[in-house]
Order: C-alpha cells, then sequence, then structure tokens
C-alpha cells in the first residue's frame, strides 16, 4: 500500500478549478507523470513514508491560480501546513522533507558525508542529465546524433565509474543519491526502447558494458516505494514516443 | 536545478575575462596592502597552530576559535593574495587540524566562499591555483581541477553552495543559513530566483562587442534587475541582517557593476534611477565589514577601466 494518493489522477489545467489546501498531516505534491525532476519528490516522500495528496498539472496550459504555489509554473512544487508552506525545486524538497521528517531521515547525519552525497549527485546527475536531453535534439537533428550519443556514452561510464559499491549512498542500502538519480536513469531506459542504434541496451539495461550500473538499475526498479512513484514502461515508452513527436499527452496510460 | 557553484572549464567565458583581468594586474604590479612589520595577531596565530588537532571527527562541530574582541573582519583569512601555482608547482604542506582553502583570487564562486569564512570567522589558509591549467597534485582534490575547494585533514568539499553550508553545520554557533527548515528552504530557492544576475554577468561578458548584442545584454541585465528589486523585500535578501542569499549573489551583482565601462552600454551609473532598492541594497551591501574586506569595486573600476574597453 502506498502512501501516495493521485498519482495517477487526470491531469488539471487552466480553466479548472484551485484545488483545497491539504489536510492536517498531509503533504502535497503538484507533479507531472512523466516529469523526472517531480519523480524526486515522489520518490523520496514514498521512501520516507509520507502521507501524500498528488495533483498532477499540465505543463502547457497551466491553470493561473499555479502560479501562487510556484512562480514558473514549473514542477515539482511541494504544498503542506495546511497549504500555508510552498516549497520549489527539486534539489531543495527532499532536504526539506529530511528536515521536517527526521525520523526517516535519507541524508547522512555527518556533515562530510552529507556533503559527499551531494557532491555526488551533482557529479552523475550533471552529466547524466543532460545528455540524455542531448539525446532528444539528436532525435530531431541527425546531425547531432554522433556527438550527442558520444556524450551519453561518457555520462554513463562516469556513473558506473563513481558506483563502487551496490549502491551510490555507500552502504548495502539505496540512499539520497540513488533515489534522486533514478529517474533520470528510467528515462534513459524509456529512450532505448525506442531510439535507432541507442548506445544503451534496453535488454538489461543499460547493457553488458556497465554491470555494476545493470545491477543497480535493476534493484532500485524492484523497489516498492519507488515504484510506486514511477511509471511503468509501457507508460512511460508511449509518453516519451509522443513527446519525442511534439504532441505529449499528460494523461498517457488513463 | 543546482546552480553552478564553482569556476570550472564549462565556465570558460568567466575564467578567459577573470584571468585576462589577472594579466591586467600583473602589468600593473597590483600591489596588495602593505603588510605591518609586525603582525599583532602573529601570537594568536601560532598559539593556535599549537592546538592539537580535532579528534577522529574531524567533521563534527567545532566552536570558531575568537582571536580577539578587537581582530578586524579577514583578520582569520592568511594567503588572500599568495602567488598563484601552476603545473610543476609543489603542493604546500597543509598541518593537520588547519583549514585550506584554494582559490582564484578573481573567482566569484571562491569569493563566496571567502566572504563566508571571514563572517564566520573561521580560521583558514588561501591557496591560489590556476584552475585553467591545474598542478598535477590538485587534479585529485577536485575533479577538473575547479576552484573553489576546501581542505582538512585530507578531505575535500567543492562546489561553493556546498562549502558554505557545510561550514554552517561544522560551526553551527554563527550559523548564516537559518535554522527553521522553512526559512533555510527559502534562502535557497532565492539564490536560485536571483540567478538571473548570474546569468547576464556570464551573458555579458561572453557576447561580441556589437551593438545589437549589447542592447540585448542590456535588456537581460534591465530584466534581471527588475526581478531583484521585487524581490528585495527587507533590509537584504536574508531579512534585517545579510544572510547566505545575499553572500552567494553578491560577488555576481559587485562584477555586474562593471557594465557601466563599456563604450556599448547603455548603463551610464549602475544600477540607475529605476531601482532604488537595489541602488541603496548596493551601498549597504559595500558597508558590510565581512564583504569589504574583498571588495573588488575599486580595483575593477580602476584597473579595468584603463585596460579592458
Amino acid at each position: 500500500m502506498t502512501v501516495l494518493a493521485g498519482v495517477n489522477s487526470k491531469i488539471v489545467k487552466n480553466g479548472d478549478p484551485a484545488p483545497a489546501p491539504p489536510a492536517a498531516g498531509t503533504i502535497r505534491i503538484y507533479n507531472m507523470r512523466f516529469c523526472p525532476w517531480a519523480q524526486r519528490a515522489l520518490i523520496y516522500a514514498s521512501v520516507k513514508n509520507i502521507p501524500s495528496d498528488v495533483i498532477n498539472v499540465h505543463l502547457q496550459e497551466k491553470p493561473d491560480w499555479y502560479f501562487s504555489k510556484h512562480y514558473k509554473g514549473q514542477v515539482p512544487t511541494l504544498e503542506h501546513d495546511e497549504g500555508k508552506k510552498h516549497v520549489i525545486e527539486s534539489a531543495v524538497i527532499p532536504e526539506y522533507l529530511d528536515d521536517i521528517y527526521p525520523e526517516t531521515r535519507i541524508l547522512p547525519t555527518d556533515p562530510y558525508e552529507k556533503v559527499q552525497q551531494k557532491l555526488l549527485l551533482d557529479r552523475i546527475s550533471g552529466q547524466v542529465s543532460p545528455a540524455f536531453y542531448g539525446v532528444v535534439q539528436a532525435v530531431k537533428n541527425p546531425d547531432l546524433r554522433e556527438e550527442k550519443f558520444a556524450d551519453i556514452k561518457k555520462a554513463y561510464d562516469n556513473a558506473e565509474q563513481l558506483l563502487t559499491g551496490d549502491f551510490y549512498s555507500g552502504t548495502s542500502k539505496p540512499g539520497f543519491v540513488d533515489y534522486l538519480l533514478y529517474p533520470n536513469i528510467q528515462r534513459a531506459y524509456w529512450a532505448a526502447h525506442i531510439v535507432p542504434d541507442f548506445p544503451l541496451e534496453a535488454e538489461s539495461f543499460p547493457g553488458p558494458n556497465y554491470p555494476r550500473l545493470s545491477k543497480w538499475y535493476k534493484a532500485l526498479e524492484s523497489i516498492p516505494e519507488v515504484a510506486a512513484a514511477s511509471q511503468p514502461t509501457e507508460n512511460g515508452v508511449g509518453f516519451f514516443k509522443d513527446y519525442l513527436g511534439g504532441s505529449p499527452n499528460y494523461d498517457y496510460g488513463l | 536545478m543546482v546552480l553552478p557553484g564553482n569556476c570550472s572549464t564549462s565556465a570558460a567565458l568567466c575564467m578567459q575575462f577573470l584571468t585576462q583581468l589577472a594579466s591586467v594586474a600583473i602589468d600593473q604590479a597590483y600591489q596588495p596592502p602593505q603588510q605591518p612589520a609586525y603582525n599583532p595577531h602573529e601570537k594568536l596565530f601560532v598559539s593556535y597552530r599549537s592546538v592539537p588537532p580535532p579528534g577522529s571527527s574531524p567533521s563534527s562541530a567545532a566552536v570558531p576559535i575568537r582571536f580577539s574582541s578587537y581582530s578586524s573582519v579577514g583578520s582569520n583569512i592568511r594567503g588572500l593574495n599568495s602567488p598563484t601555482l601552476h603545473p610543476g608547482s609543489i603542493e604546500p604542506p597543509l598541518t593537520p587540524g588547519n583549514y585550506r582553502l584554494y582559490s582564484m583570487r578573481f573567482c566569484p564562486y571562491a569569493q563566496r566562499v571567502l566572504i563566508y569564512l571571514a563572517k564566520k570567522n573561521i580560521p583558514v589558509e588561501v591557496v591560489n591555483v590556476n584552475p585553467d591549467r591545474s598542478p598535477n597534485w590538485y587534479l585529485p582534490k577536485s575533479p577538473i581541477g575547479r576552484v573553489p575547494a576546501l581542505e582538512i585533514n585530507g578531505k575535500v568539499v567543492w562546489e561553493s553552495n556546498v562549502i558554505v553550508e557545510y561550514l554552517d553545520e561544522l560551526f553551527p554557533t554563527n550559523t548564516i543559513l537559518p535554522r527553521d527548515a522553512y526559512e533555510k528552504a527559502h534562502q535557497k530557492i532565492l539564490v536560485e530566483r536571483l540567478s538571473p544576475i548570474m546569468n547576464a554577468l556570464f551573458e555579458f561578458y561572453g557576447s561580441s562587442n556589437n551593438p545589437q548584442a549589447q542592447r540585448q545584454n542590456d535588456m537581460n541585465v534591465h530584466s534581471a534587475l527588475r526581478n531583484s528589486e521585487n524581490l528585495l523585500r527587507d533590509t537584504f535578501y536574508g531579512g534585517r541582517q545579510p544572510g547566505y542569499a545575499d553572500y552567494l549573489m553578491w560577488p555576481f551583482l559587485e562584477r555586474l557593476q562593471l557594465l557601466t565601462m563599456s563604450p556599448n552600454s547603455q548603463f551610464r551609473y549602475f544600477p540607475g534611477l529605476h531601482y532604488p532598492k537595489i541602488g541603496a541594497y548596493i551601498a549597504r551591501m559595500q558597508n558590510q565589514p565581512e564583504v569589504l574586506g574583498f571588495c573588488k569595486h575599486d580595483f575593477f573600476l580602476k584597473k579595468t577601466g584603463e585596460k579592458i574597453w
């Protein structure tokens, strides 16, 4: 049973009425089902077992009332304290959740260990994420393919090299880096299903050149709390196909 | 998305300009302020160095050493203008229990950390390195040889925004970030929301000098200043006192004032009459002791104006 309610609720868009404030003891996360940055917040809330209400927002036809929660109208936004507090930024929300729900803390308490987790996330995500969006560009502009495919291969070589154990947390259980990195890796898994000649393989993703990462991905994918915050492969691949075609369907699969 | 927190090859345009400034400094035989013949704090530094290094957990919280109620802000920082180390140099030995900041004198990200260190009065030795062509011994400490990086007992932390938060955790008695989780989150969000100032600075120095490009730059700066003016709702972004967002954004706002030296920019005064709150804010920030000690303003105006434009 998941603590996340409404992960697969229909998208709200311009013209839809503003929702009532979240109930006391519940947080709300404004989401888009296929957004990797918003998924970070969902995974963190799920793993920390925080009762959460999820509302999916249309990113091209944003409701006017949503700009009172996020000044740019982006996702994720965390709303809590019965609607009185809003926190944005996918990098800020997880630390904030650890601060206000310390019993289920994921980040290490030791200052140096904590800092190392943040730097490690930056080093991997800072390459993996731009490389993925580079692939999106390459699909639209084949002249860029050689360059962008080399970038994503390099990013995953780096991710494999920095994975020295079972998890990036350095312990026997996944941690901060693992949970926040997973959504972006999953997006490349979706891409591997439909992008021709893609350097990463869908079979035993990311493929035989990445033995530790393959094992890592399989382990993360099978965690129930992570799965509850993620879209299944068929939905993700279907959305991504439409997205590449320029017509994203935010309610794909519903 | 986390803002970049360091000078790196990916900020080559920033570096290109800043190292050009360094060349100007060398050409002008720039002299740091005359050091007093007798350093009144020398004895205290010696006594600090003789303090046994921390125990097995150097990262645990520690109370900063207070030298004297009369020591000036910034007196805790040694080597601010030490010569830059290039490939072929030998790594200076670092005594256990002492902090070292690897820096570059004109790097705005390193300046963030220096202001924080001055405010928190943490004893530190500064070693300046060439970030574009790092000494071999420096590369294992910081990916791609970026600055700033903070080292103690063989442990290194980089990324300016990560370093300053780390310092607040190590020395919580004079924390700059708010203790309240919500207020703390919002200081970080504020830095993100003020980031158009940083972007405008990089675009200004990165673009060509043709009038059309400069008009676009001026528009970017106006947009960034309008945004900054709207977000300033108190004396400082941190409230009644400068805080995290002020210190992290100041080095970029300080450098943006150089716009007035460009013949292609319409800015004759910075920020100009349309941004009264930001104008007053700049005057207040320039007078903060922890900022004043690392002010590049006069240096820029005197040297840059003569050489760059």
